[in-house]
């Protein structure tokens, strides 16, 4: 049985590239991960409070806007560059978020040399991206959604992305059912043995009542 | 994942490494010292003094835990994380330079 290897980690160094950006001698390359771990949990930590704050004013009701994509982050000598990529970034827009996740940040990674500058980057195309999609076909199967109307779905909102490739694969206890399976929808071109090819990949677990099923979504963006 | 105590207990020796690091090298020093030695009775009072330290300062009692999981064993020593969670990051693109090969 052949295994499918995760598209991100074979294309890295050449149409992928790494989330974090910074070198560092052997002997400190372990600090400066645990301080990326930091930094990254902070953000979503902050995102997500800030997100049942908003939801009890029942503000939003759609749980898939405020989604992050990733977070890069740059180090310099003296200053680490956070670069949050948001799909909807209607919270962090408000008035004195940035400053105050800032605060929080500082606090967090306490080095005293290093400034902290925080970047959003909104996403042209959210519904390009894999974990927005995810996202979504999670909101639709905790509110009891048929799992291929949710797939189909997520598909057609792809469309006017204007992407070449799609795939969408659930798997466990779909429905509620004893036996667990996995389903799966294709949509276009998905060449995932070749290097070259741009392909966004996500693997997101659901919980439901009946278990847990794993949302994986491929993408693929364009041919260089 | 490990248990929250054993990774509490690592933490408290980290700490207490690093609290009593320098009392236990200059102690060291001065008893292996051979520009100006000292004498047995001063050997004595200054073992004595190194002994009365806690134990867990000693850096040897340390011991290497994944920083995300706390998984004692597989660790990498130029990552601090155990391989499973080393393999994860590495397909989620968060370990700088690092690549996979493939031929």
């Amino acid at each position: 049985m052949g295994q499918k290897i995760n598209p991100l980690g074979f294309r890295l160094g050449t149409t992928q590239n790494h989330h974090s950006f910074w070198f560092a001698q052997p002997k400190n390359y372990s600090e400066g991960l645990q301080e990326d771990k930091k930094i990254r949990n902070c953000i979503k930590n902050y995102i997500q409070k800030n997100r049942k704050k908003g939801s009890n004013r029942k503000m939003e009701s759609d749980s898939s806007s405020e989604v992050i994509t990733h977070i890069e982050i740059q180090k310099e000598i003296d200053t680490i560059h956070v670069i949050i990529h948001i799909g909807f970034p209607n919270l962090l827009k408000k008035k004195g978020a940035i400053e105050e996740l800032e605060k929080d940040l500082q606090k967090e990674v306490n080095s005293v040399n290093q400034r902290l500058n925080i970047a959003i980057e909104k996403v042209k195309e959210p519904y390009r991206q894999p974990n927005i999609l995810a996202e979504y076909i999670a909101f639709q199967l905790k509110n009891r959604v048929s799992f291929r109307k949710a797939m189909k779905k997520a598909i057609e909102l792809t469309k006017k992305a204007d992407i070449k490739g799609i795939k969408i694969q659930i798997a466990g206890r779909l429905a509620g059912k004893e036996i667990a399976r996995a389903e799966c929808i294709k949509k276009g071109r998905l060449p995932l043995q070749t290097i070259r090819a741009k392909i966004d990949y996500c693997c997101y677990p659901i919980r439901t009542i009946y278990g847990v099923l794993g949302v994986k979504i491929w993408i693929f963006v364009e041919e260089e | 994942m490990a248990k929250k105590s054993l990774i509490q207990r690592e933490k408290k020796r980290q700490k207490l490494e690093q609290k009593y690091h320098l009392i236990r090298r200059s102690s060291k020093k001065k008893i292996r010292s051979k520009v100006s030695p000292l004498s047995l009775s001063e050997k004595t009072k200054m073992q004595e003094k190194l002994q009365s330290l806690p134990r867990n300062s000693a850096p040897t009692r340390l011991h290497r835990r994944c920083f995300l999981t706390g998984r004692p064993r597989a660790n990498y020593r130029d990552f601090g994380l155990s391989g499973h969670i080393l393999r994860e990051m590495v397909y989620a693109c968060l370990l700088p330079g690092a690549t996979r090969s493939s031929w």
